[in-house]
Formats: C-alpha cells, structure tokens, sequence
C-alpha cells in the first residue's frame, strides 16, 4: 500500500501536473528521451556488429539533439505568436483584459504570468460548477450562489481559456513545424560534418542495401580501371 | 449547427487537458507524411534505396501514432484506479492525476516505439524485399546484360541480419 501511496503522491504532485498539462514542455522532454534511448536500444541490439551500431547510436543522438535545439529556439516565438493572436479575444472580457494588462507588466514571462493569475478565475469556476453538479437540497443557497458565480465568471474563463488556446496552438504549430519539416532538412547539411569530424563520415561497409554496395565496389573496381565485378 | 470558429477553437484547445497527446500524434502523422516526402525527392541515392528507406519511415510512424494516441488513456485509466485506492487516505485531485498520468503514459510510448519497429518492421520489409527479389529475378531471366540485376543476390545474404531491423535513423 505504501508503493501505491508514493505513487499517488508522484501523480499529484502540482509541479508535475503543470509540466504534464504544456505541450511544450511534454515535446521537449520526449525529445530528450528519444535521444537517450534510442542509442540505448540501438547499443543493445546483439545481431548488429559494433560498427554499425556505433555509427547509427552517434547519428540517431546527434539528430535527437538537433531536434531538441530546433524546438528550444522555435516554441517559445510560435508560443508568444500564437498568444498575440490569441489577444484580442481576450481583450473581450474586461476582466480577463486586466490580466492581461497585469501580466504585462510583471517581471518574468508575460504568457506564463497571465495563465498564473487565470487559474484562479478557472479553478473558481470550476468549484462554482462542481457544486451546481451536486446540487444538495440541504443547501439550496449554496448552489444559488454557485449559479450567480458561474454566470459572472464564465465569460472571463472563456476569454482566459482562449489565451491559453493560443499559446498551446502556438506551441503544437512550432513543435509540427520544427520536427517533421525543419529537422529532417538541416539533418542532411549539419549531421553530415559533424559526422565527418567524429571519424565517422563513411557508414560501415555492413550498412546499405545491395545496390549501393555494388556501385560502391563497381565505381572502385573502374576507377583501378579493371572489369567490373559481375559477382561477389 | 454553426460552424466553429477561430476563438471557439482557441477556447476548446485552451480547456482541453490532452493537448501534450494530440501535440504527438499530430507530430506522429506529419512525420509519418513528410520524412517519406522528403526521402523520394532525394536525388543523390538511387530509387530502390530511397523507396526502402522510405516505406521504413512511414513503417515507424504507424507504429507510433497508435501507441501515442492510446497510451495515456490507459495510463489515465491505471491512475483513475489508483485514485480509488487512495481517496480513504490521500487527498486526491483527480485531474491532476490524470494529466500527470498520460504525460507519463506518452514517455513510456516513447520508449516502447523501437521495441514495436524491432517487431513489426522485420516481416514487412522481409516481404517487400522478397517481393523486389522476385521482381529483378524475372528481369533478370528477360535481361541478361543488366549487371546491376544479376550482383544484387549474392550480396543479398550478407546484409540479411541487418536489412530488416528496427525503425529508421533520426525519427
């Protein structure tokens, strides 16, 4: 029972819970997973000779890394995008407009600080709305109470939900953008010469298929200026 | 019905707790989309290689976009359970538990995506493979001066144990 309470407290933990609920930090941290592990799996592949996988493991955690760098730099200016979108929307709303203005103003991150000072509006509402939901006849003006606070707040959570909406959607765009379209470009024109000053610009001989072993031997057996090789 | 828009989706992404999900399948498919793309319009390798090396992307990413769309639901589901237990002595803030569990769920995909490859893609690129073999073997009977057609066979079962194995490099 302790194990399953220890685990209880890992899952509800707030910090945690904050980290989960961001596509970016869930992007940056899988990235970083994907870089560790994939090598691991790759190193622990018994059929494959030592070449071979050292060759693949540097690639495959050199274009980990690569993605991990391309993300860091491209979610936070999608993010800050997608929320300036996201503004006038929220501008909508007086007192959502305050926050906003609020956050504007304070020290750290303007994004992080209005979805800080949202959260309380959002977790008033969702008090509001879960005691609606009850519904106890015992304590009917309570759930009057919750109705009035609901209808006054619903507007501001709408305005605050859009903000966030921005920064998230900000975020998925920069993230879909940077992994599946930018990464695989640069990969060809970065890996390539760091590849070269690791010692390790040629892939083993037991890597390719077929075809380019033969024109590979096929082009050294001409250039010696000999037949080419029709078999083994 | 009126159709949705802009600040209607911003709002529905803004209160939807699975956006790290859907940032990873979406991910998933436009990996699975484009890395095959951009691998055909390579016009250095020649065209059985690229066609090879991009069915194994694509193999990669219908393996992840499952594990990625219903881990942490299941993840979820294992906490949902989990908060039973607990609620007698813990104080349980369910949708806390929730979003941590599926972060946690979509970590383990991650980990499990290569395992999957190292099962699924062996046997399909083996038939794809054998399929090419086929092809170039009839060829081969047409065309007897293709000297490209006639080497590929032998060389063949040299890279047997290599050809097949897990999914492809910088997924």
């Amino acid at each position: 029972m302790s194990i399953i309470k220890s685990m209880g407290h890992v899952l509800e933990n707030k910090r945690f819970a904050r980290i989960a609920t961001g596509a970016t930090a869930t992007v940056l941290i899988m990235t970083g997973i994907k870089a560790v592990a994939r090598p691991a799996f790759i190193y622990a592949d018994k059929k494959a000779d030592a070449e071979t996988k050292k060759y693949t493991a540097t690639k495959e955690f050199l274009y980990q890394i690569l993605c991990l760098g391309i993300t860091f730099v491209m979610l936070p200016i999608f993010k800050a995008g997608g929320f300036k979108l996201a503004e006038k929307y929220i501008q909508k709303d007086a007192i959502a407009a305050k926050i906003l203005e609020e956050a504007s103003t304070s020290k750290g991150s303007k994004i992080n600080a209005f979805k800080d000072k949202g959260k309380s509006i959002l977790d008033r509402l969702k008090k509001a709305k879960e005691i609606i939901k009850a519904n106890d006849t015992k304590e009917p003006q309570k759930t009057e109470d919750a109705k009035k606070t609901a209808a006054q707040l619903e507007p501001v959570a709408n305005a605050i939900n859009a903000g966030n909406g921005g920064e998230e959607l900000g975020a998925l765009i920069g993230s879909v953008l940077g992994l599946t379209i930018i990464a695989p470009l640069m990969s060809h024109h970065i890996l390539h010469p760091i590849m070269k000053a690791l010692g390790m610009e040629k892939k083993p001989s037991s890597i390719g298929t077929p075809n380019e072993i033969f024109l590979a031997d096929a082009k050294v057996e001409t250039e010696k200026g000999k037949k080419v090789r029709l078999n083994g | 019905m009126k159709a949705p828009n802009f600040e209607d989706i911003l709002k529905s992404i803004g209160e939807n707790n699975n956006t790290p999900t859907i940032a990873m399948c979406l991910i998933a498919i436009f990996k699975g989309i484009f890395r095959p793309m951009f691998t055909m319009m390579d016009k250095k390798s020649d065209p059985e290689t690229k066609k090879y090396a991009a069915i194994r992307e694509g193999l990669t990413e219908v393996a992840a976009l499952p594990l990625y769309a219903v881990t942490p639901f299941l993840a979820a589901k294992l906490a949902h359970y989990l908060g039973k237990q607990l609620k007698n002595e813990v104080s349980v803030n369910p949708r806390r538990m929730e979003a941590t569990s599926k972060f946690i769920g979509l970590g383990v995909a991650t980990l499990l995506i290569p395992a999957v490859c190292n099962i699924i893609q062996p046997p399909i690129m083996a038939a794809y493979k054998k399929r090419q073999e086929s092809k170039k073997a009839q060829l081969g009977n047409t065309n007897i001066t293709n000297p490209v057609t006639q080497v590929s066979q032998p060389l063949q079962t040299t890279f047997k144990s290599n050809f097949n194995r897990g999914m492809k490099v910088g997924g």
